[in-house]
Protein backbone atom coordinates (compact mmCIF):
# COMPACT_ATOMS: atom_id res chain seq x y z
CA UNK A 1 0.00 0.00 0.00
CA UNK A 2 2.68 2.27 0.99
CA UNK A 3 4.69 1.51 -2.42
CA UNK A 4 1.50 1.93 -4.85
CA UNK A 5 1.11 5.49 -3.02
CA UNK A 6 4.82 6.57 -3.52
CA UNK A 7 4.39 5.20 -6.58
CA UNK A 8 1.35 6.95 -7.83
CA UNK A 9 1.45 9.92 -5.91
CA UNK A 10 1.75 12.30 -8.64
CA UNK A 11 -1.90 10.88 -10.26
CA UNK A 12 -3.57 10.51 -6.71
CA UNK A 13 -2.24 13.93 -5.89
CA UNK A 14 -3.89 15.87 -8.44
CA UNK A 15 -6.90 13.41 -8.93
CA UNK A 16 -7.71 14.27 -5.50
CA UNK A 17 -7.39 17.88 -5.78
CA UNK A 18 -9.11 17.90 -8.84
CA UNK A 19 -11.92 16.37 -7.31
CA UNK A 20 -11.92 18.55 -4.22
CA UNK A 21 -11.64 21.60 -6.87
CA UNK A 22 -14.84 20.45 -8.24
CA UNK A 23 -16.44 19.76 -5.18
CA UNK A 24 -15.82 23.71 -4.40
CA UNK A 25 -16.93 24.86 -7.90
CA UNK A 26 -20.14 23.29 -7.19
CA UNK A 27 -21.33 24.37 -3.36
CA UNK A 28 -20.07 28.16 -4.88
CA UNK A 29 -21.87 28.08 -8.53
CA UNK A 30 -24.58 26.29 -6.52
CA UNK A 31 -24.48 29.75 -4.23
CA UNK A 32 -24.30 32.27 -7.21
CA UNK A 33 -26.98 30.38 -8.93
CA UNK A 34 -29.36 30.59 -6.31
CA UNK A 35 -28.80 33.95 -5.65
CA UNK A 36 -29.37 34.81 -9.54
CA UNK A 37 -32.52 32.41 -9.18
CA UNK A 38 -34.08 34.49 -6.17
CA UNK A 39 -33.02 38.26 -7.88
CA UNK A 40 -35.25 36.85 -10.93
CA UNK A 41 -38.25 35.99 -8.91
CA UNK A 42 -37.33 32.43 -9.92
CA UNK A 43 -37.09 29.13 -7.29
CA UNK A 44 -33.98 28.16 -5.65
CA UNK A 45 -32.59 24.85 -6.60
CA UNK A 46 -30.58 21.68 -4.61
CA UNK A 47 -27.24 20.62 -4.76
CA UNK A 48 -27.91 17.71 -6.76
CA UNK A 49 -30.38 19.57 -9.28
CA UNK A 50 -27.36 22.11 -9.81
CA UNK A 51 -24.67 19.56 -10.07
CA UNK A 52 -26.85 17.50 -13.21
CA UNK A 53 -28.15 21.09 -14.82
CA UNK A 54 -26.82 22.61 -17.78
CA UNK A 55 -25.11 25.83 -15.80
CA UNK A 56 -23.20 23.43 -13.66
CA UNK A 57 -22.17 20.99 -16.79
CA UNK A 58 -21.15 24.50 -18.92
CA UNK A 59 -18.77 25.59 -16.56
CA UNK A 60 -16.77 21.99 -16.28
CA UNK A 61 -16.78 21.81 -19.61
CA UNK A 62 -15.71 25.01 -20.86
CA UNK A 63 -12.30 24.65 -18.62
CA UNK A 64 -12.12 20.48 -19.46
CA UNK A 65 -11.76 21.95 -23.53
CA UNK A 66 -9.14 24.18 -23.01
CA UNK A 67 -7.31 22.22 -21.03
CA UNK A 68 -7.77 19.25 -23.23
CA UNK A 69 -6.67 21.33 -26.16
CA UNK A 70 -3.39 23.00 -24.32
CA UNK A 71 -2.02 19.27 -24.10
CA UNK A 72 -3.11 18.15 -27.26
CA UNK A 73 -1.25 20.98 -29.20
CA UNK A 74 1.42 20.81 -27.03
CA UNK A 75 1.93 17.45 -27.87
CA UNK A 76 1.64 17.86 -31.35
CA UNK A 77 3.30 21.26 -32.18
CA UNK A 78 6.29 20.35 -30.26
CA UNK A 79 7.07 17.92 -32.76
CA UNK A 80 7.56 20.00 -35.42
CA UNK A 81 8.40 23.12 -33.34
CA UNK A 82 11.23 23.59 -30.87
CA UNK A 83 12.27 26.57 -28.66
CA UNK A 84 16.27 26.70 -28.00
CA UNK A 85 17.14 26.64 -23.73
CA UNK A 86 13.32 25.35 -23.13
CA UNK A 87 12.52 22.07 -20.99
CA UNK A 88 9.27 21.71 -22.89
CA UNK A 89 11.21 21.71 -26.32
CA UNK A 90 13.08 18.82 -28.02
CA UNK A 91 16.07 19.01 -29.29
CA UNK A 92 16.55 21.41 -32.48
CA UNK A 93 17.91 18.47 -35.02
CA UNK A 94 15.66 16.10 -33.67
CA UNK A 95 12.55 17.28 -35.23
CA UNK A 96 10.03 15.61 -36.68
CA UNK A 97 8.35 12.24 -36.01
CA UNK A 98 12.10 10.92 -35.92
CA UNK A 99 13.20 7.36 -36.90
CA UNK A 100 11.75 3.95 -36.22
CA UNK A 101 15.06 2.90 -34.52
CA UNK A 102 14.86 6.18 -32.10
CA UNK A 103 11.21 5.61 -31.95
CA UNK A 104 11.99 1.89 -31.16
CA UNK A 105 9.08 0.41 -33.25
CA UNK A 106 8.61 -2.49 -35.30
CA UNK A 107 11.85 -4.40 -35.76
CA UNK A 108 13.87 -2.14 -33.63
CA UNK A 109 11.53 -2.35 -30.52
CA UNK A 110 12.93 -3.74 -27.11
CA UNK A 111 11.70 -7.11 -25.46
CA UNK A 112 9.68 -4.93 -22.94
CA UNK A 113 8.03 -2.32 -25.66
CA UNK A 114 4.28 -1.77 -25.84
CA UNK A 115 2.88 -4.89 -28.07
CA UNK A 116 1.49 -2.29 -30.59
CA UNK A 117 4.34 -0.91 -30.85
CA UNK A 118 6.47 -3.82 -31.60
CA UNK A 119 3.76 -5.38 -34.40
CA UNK A 120 4.41 -2.45 -36.99
CA UNK A 121 1.55 -1.79 -39.81
CA UNK A 122 -1.38 -0.49 -38.49
CA UNK A 123 -1.55 -1.34 -34.88
CA UNK A 124 1.70 0.84 -34.76
CA UNK A 125 1.04 3.63 -36.55
CA UNK A 126 -2.43 4.33 -34.31
CA UNK A 127 0.10 3.61 -31.27
CA UNK A 128 2.49 6.14 -32.16
CA UNK A 129 -0.25 8.70 -32.39
CA UNK A 130 -2.64 7.43 -29.74
CA UNK A 131 -1.33 9.77 -27.21
CA UNK A 132 -2.60 13.08 -29.39
CA UNK A 133 -5.23 11.47 -30.38
CA UNK A 134 -6.89 10.77 -27.22
CA UNK A 135 -6.14 14.77 -26.10
CA UNK A 136 -7.60 16.00 -29.11
CA UNK A 137 -11.14 13.61 -28.46
CA UNK A 138 -11.61 14.92 -25.46
CA UNK A 139 -10.93 18.33 -26.83
CA UNK A 140 -13.76 17.65 -29.03
CA UNK A 141 -15.94 16.05 -26.70
CA UNK A 142 -15.66 18.58 -23.74
CA UNK A 143 -16.33 21.20 -26.49
CA UNK A 144 -19.22 19.15 -27.68
CA UNK A 145 -20.56 19.31 -24.19
CA UNK A 146 -19.97 23.09 -23.76
CA UNK A 147 -21.93 23.94 -26.92
CA UNK A 148 -25.01 21.09 -25.95
CA UNK A 149 -24.91 22.17 -21.94
CA UNK A 150 -24.08 26.15 -23.14
CA UNK A 151 -26.89 26.02 -25.11
CA UNK A 152 -29.48 24.58 -22.45
CA UNK A 153 -28.30 27.24 -19.72
CA UNK A 154 -28.00 30.39 -22.82
CA UNK A 155 -32.11 29.36 -23.44
CA UNK A 156 -32.78 29.78 -19.93
CA UNK A 157 -31.49 32.86 -19.45
CA UNK A 158 -32.52 33.67 -22.85
CA UNK A 159 -36.52 32.82 -21.72
CA UNK A 160 -35.71 34.35 -18.11
CA UNK A 161 -35.23 37.83 -20.05
CA UNK A 162 -38.41 36.90 -22.14
CA UNK A 163 -36.32 36.60 -25.45
CA UNK A 164 -36.10 33.26 -28.25
CA UNK A 165 -34.17 30.56 -27.30
CA UNK A 166 -31.52 29.67 -30.14
CA UNK A 167 -30.99 26.25 -32.54
CA UNK A 168 -27.57 24.53 -31.65
CA UNK A 169 -25.96 26.09 -34.81
CA UNK A 170 -27.24 29.53 -33.11
CA UNK A 171 -25.16 29.09 -30.09
CA UNK A 172 -22.21 27.54 -31.65
CA UNK A 173 -21.84 30.81 -33.61
CA UNK A 174 -22.79 33.00 -30.54
CA UNK A 175 -20.48 35.57 -28.63
CA UNK A 176 -21.67 34.05 -25.32
CA UNK A 177 -19.91 30.62 -26.54
CA UNK A 178 -16.93 32.15 -28.05
CA UNK A 179 -16.55 34.32 -25.52
CA UNK A 180 -16.75 31.39 -22.92
CA UNK A 181 -13.67 29.65 -25.11
CA UNK A 182 -11.45 32.30 -26.26
CA UNK A 183 -11.19 33.60 -22.33
CA UNK A 184 -10.20 29.84 -21.84
CA UNK A 185 -8.22 28.95 -24.36
CA UNK A 186 -5.80 32.78 -24.13
CA UNK A 187 -5.22 31.68 -20.62
CA UNK A 188 -3.95 28.30 -21.64
CA UNK A 189 -1.87 29.30 -24.10
CA UNK A 190 -0.12 32.35 -21.90
CA UNK A 191 0.70 29.77 -19.59
CA UNK A 192 2.15 27.45 -22.11
CA UNK A 193 3.97 30.03 -23.60
CA UNK A 194 5.03 31.24 -20.27
CA UNK A 195 6.19 27.57 -18.94
CA UNK A 196 8.07 27.27 -22.30
CA UNK A 197 10.30 30.70 -21.86
CA UNK A 198 10.56 30.75 -18.24
CA UNK A 199 12.28 26.93 -18.43
CA UNK A 200 15.16 28.53 -20.07
CA UNK A 201 16.51 31.02 -17.55
CA UNK A 202 14.62 29.85 -13.99
CA UNK A 203 15.27 26.44 -12.12
CA UNK A 204 13.06 24.82 -9.48
CA UNK A 205 15.38 22.06 -8.09
CA UNK A 206 14.55 18.67 -8.41
CA UNK A 207 11.90 18.92 -10.30
CA UNK A 208 11.70 17.15 -13.73
CA UNK A 209 9.91 19.85 -15.25
CA UNK A 210 12.93 22.49 -14.96
CA UNK A 211 16.66 22.01 -16.02
CA UNK A 212 19.67 20.96 -13.40
CA UNK A 213 20.32 24.22 -11.10
CA UNK A 214 23.60 24.70 -12.89
CA UNK A 215 22.70 23.59 -16.44
CA UNK A 216 23.49 26.48 -19.22
CA UNK A 217 20.56 28.33 -20.60
CA UNK A 218 21.51 27.26 -23.97
CA UNK A 219 20.56 23.73 -23.13
CA UNK A 220 17.91 22.36 -24.88
CA UNK A 221 15.73 19.59 -23.50
CA UNK A 222 17.20 18.69 -20.15
CA UNK A 223 15.40 17.78 -17.26
CA UNK A 224 16.67 17.50 -13.81
CA UNK B 1 -6.65 8.04 -14.43
CA UNK B 2 -8.15 7.38 -18.07
CA UNK B 3 -10.81 5.28 -17.27
CA UNK B 4 -11.63 8.41 -14.29
CA UNK B 5 -12.15 10.62 -17.02
CA UNK B 6 -14.27 8.71 -19.73
CA UNK B 7 -16.89 8.16 -16.93
CA UNK B 8 -16.58 12.01 -16.16
CA UNK B 9 -17.22 12.59 -19.71
CA UNK B 10 -20.27 9.68 -19.89
CA UNK B 11 -21.76 12.17 -16.73
CA UNK B 12 -20.96 15.57 -18.51
CA UNK B 13 -22.95 14.32 -21.48
CA UNK B 14 -25.47 12.87 -19.79
CA UNK B 15 -25.90 15.35 -17.49
CA UNK B 16 -26.22 17.75 -20.71
CA UNK B 17 -28.62 15.31 -22.03
CA UNK B 18 -30.95 15.14 -19.20
CA UNK B 19 -31.09 18.74 -18.69
CA UNK B 20 -34.73 18.88 -21.08
CA UNK B 21 -37.70 18.73 -18.84
CA UNK B 22 -40.73 17.72 -19.91
CA UNK B 23 -43.61 20.08 -21.05
CA UNK B 24 -47.18 18.74 -20.07
CA UNK B 25 -46.62 20.98 -16.70
CA UNK B 26 -45.97 24.08 -18.66
CA UNK B 27 -49.21 22.84 -21.76
CA UNK B 28 -51.61 22.99 -18.86
CA UNK B 29 -50.49 26.15 -17.04
CA UNK B 30 -50.56 27.75 -20.99
CA UNK B 31 -54.23 26.21 -21.53
CA UNK B 32 -55.68 27.52 -17.63
CA UNK B 33 -53.91 31.16 -19.07
CA UNK B 34 -55.28 30.74 -22.28
CA UNK B 35 -59.12 29.84 -21.03
CA UNK B 36 -59.19 32.50 -18.46
CA UNK B 37 -57.93 34.95 -20.47
CA UNK B 38 -61.06 33.95 -22.79
CA UNK B 39 -63.22 34.08 -20.27
CA UNK B 40 -61.77 37.55 -19.15
CA UNK B 41 -60.93 35.59 -15.41
CA UNK B 42 -59.34 38.11 -14.01
CA UNK B 43 -59.15 36.05 -10.53
CA UNK B 44 -57.93 33.01 -12.40
CA UNK B 45 -54.94 35.13 -14.06
CA UNK B 46 -53.11 37.11 -10.46
CA UNK B 47 -53.56 32.92 -9.42
CA UNK B 48 -51.39 31.92 -12.70
CA UNK B 49 -49.26 34.94 -12.55
CA UNK B 50 -45.50 34.98 -11.06
CA UNK B 51 -45.84 37.01 -7.36
CA UNK B 52 -43.24 39.98 -9.32
CA UNK B 53 -45.42 39.77 -12.44
CA UNK B 54 -48.57 40.25 -10.59
CA UNK B 55 -46.69 43.11 -8.67
CA UNK B 56 -45.88 44.33 -11.96
CA UNK B 57 -49.15 44.89 -13.39
CA UNK B 58 -50.37 46.39 -10.14
CA UNK B 59 -50.33 50.56 -10.49
CA UNK B 60 -51.51 52.80 -7.11
CA UNK B 61 -54.28 50.92 -5.35
CA UNK B 62 -55.25 48.45 -7.84
CA UNK B 63 -55.94 45.41 -6.85
CA UNK B 64 -54.59 42.63 -9.19
CA UNK B 65 -57.50 41.17 -10.58
CA UNK B 66 -58.47 44.96 -11.23
CA UNK B 67 -55.09 45.68 -13.24
CA UNK B 68 -55.23 42.41 -15.11
CA UNK B 69 -58.75 43.32 -15.96
CA UNK B 70 -57.43 46.12 -17.66
CA UNK B 71 -55.07 44.55 -20.05
CA UNK B 72 -55.42 43.68 -23.61
CA UNK B 73 -54.61 40.06 -23.44
CA UNK B 74 -55.64 38.14 -26.73
CA UNK B 75 -56.24 34.56 -25.13
CA UNK B 76 -55.56 33.40 -28.50
CA UNK B 77 -55.03 29.49 -28.73
CA UNK B 78 -54.78 26.75 -28.93
CA UNK B 79 -51.12 26.20 -27.24
CA UNK B 80 -49.11 26.16 -30.14
CA UNK B 81 -45.09 25.73 -29.93
CA UNK B 82 -43.58 24.86 -26.59
CA UNK B 83 -39.56 25.85 -25.67
CA UNK B 84 -38.87 24.29 -22.35
CA UNK B 85 -35.32 25.29 -20.94
CA UNK B 86 -34.57 24.39 -17.28
CA UNK B 87 -37.25 26.02 -14.78
CA UNK B 88 -38.52 28.58 -18.17
CA UNK B 89 -40.45 28.15 -20.62
CA UNK B 90 -42.10 29.43 -24.04
CA UNK B 91 -45.26 28.82 -25.35
CA UNK B 92 -46.66 30.40 -28.56
CA UNK B 93 -50.57 30.99 -28.97
CA UNK B 94 -51.92 32.19 -31.95
CA UNK B 95 -50.18 35.72 -32.59
CA UNK B 96 -49.88 35.69 -28.25
CA UNK B 97 -46.31 34.57 -26.70
CA UNK B 98 -46.15 33.79 -22.99
CA UNK B 99 -43.43 33.29 -21.06
CA UNK B 100 -43.45 30.69 -17.35
CA UNK B 101 -41.45 30.26 -14.77
CA UNK B 102 -41.47 27.33 -12.18
CA UNK B 103 -41.85 27.99 -8.70
CA UNK B 104 -42.78 25.52 -5.85
CA UNK B 105 -43.24 22.76 -8.66
CA UNK B 106 -45.65 24.87 -10.27
CA UNK B 107 -45.57 26.78 -13.42
CA UNK B 108 -46.10 30.42 -13.41
CA UNK B 109 -46.53 33.04 -16.12
CA UNK B 110 -44.16 35.54 -16.08
CA UNK B 111 -44.53 37.24 -19.63
CA UNK B 112 -48.20 36.96 -21.16
CA UNK B 113 -49.68 38.98 -24.12
CA UNK B 114 -46.08 39.30 -25.86
CA UNK B 115 -45.15 40.58 -29.55
CA UNK B 116 -41.64 39.84 -30.97
CA UNK B 117 -39.60 42.34 -31.57
CA UNK B 118 -36.59 41.92 -33.89
CA UNK B 119 -32.95 41.91 -32.13
CA UNK B 120 -34.85 42.94 -28.88
CA UNK B 121 -37.00 41.27 -25.57
CA UNK B 122 -40.93 40.83 -26.46
CA UNK B 123 -42.90 43.59 -25.98
CA UNK B 124 -45.59 42.44 -22.83
CA UNK B 125 -48.52 43.25 -21.68
CA UNK B 126 -47.35 42.47 -18.24
CA UNK B 127 -44.13 40.73 -17.61
CA UNK B 128 -42.19 40.31 -14.10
Amino acid sequence: MKRFLRDNGLSLFFGTIFLLALLGQAVSGLARYNQDQLSSGAERISFWAYVTSSSFAVDVAENWQSEYLQFFLMILVTVWLVQRGSTESKKPDEVGTESDEQQKVGRHADEDSPTWARLGGWRTAVYSRSLATVMGLFFLGSLLAQSVAGRAAYNAEQLGQFSDPVSWTGYATSADFWNRTLQNWQSEFLAVCSAVLFSIYLRQRGSPESKPVGAPHEATAEEG
Amino acid sequence: MLRALLVGAGVLALTTACAAPGTDGVTRAADDWLAAARAKDATTLCRLLTPAAAESAVTGDQTCPQAVGDLRLPGAGPVGQVEVWSDRAQVKAGADTLFLTKIDGDWRVSAAGCTARPGRPYDCEVSG
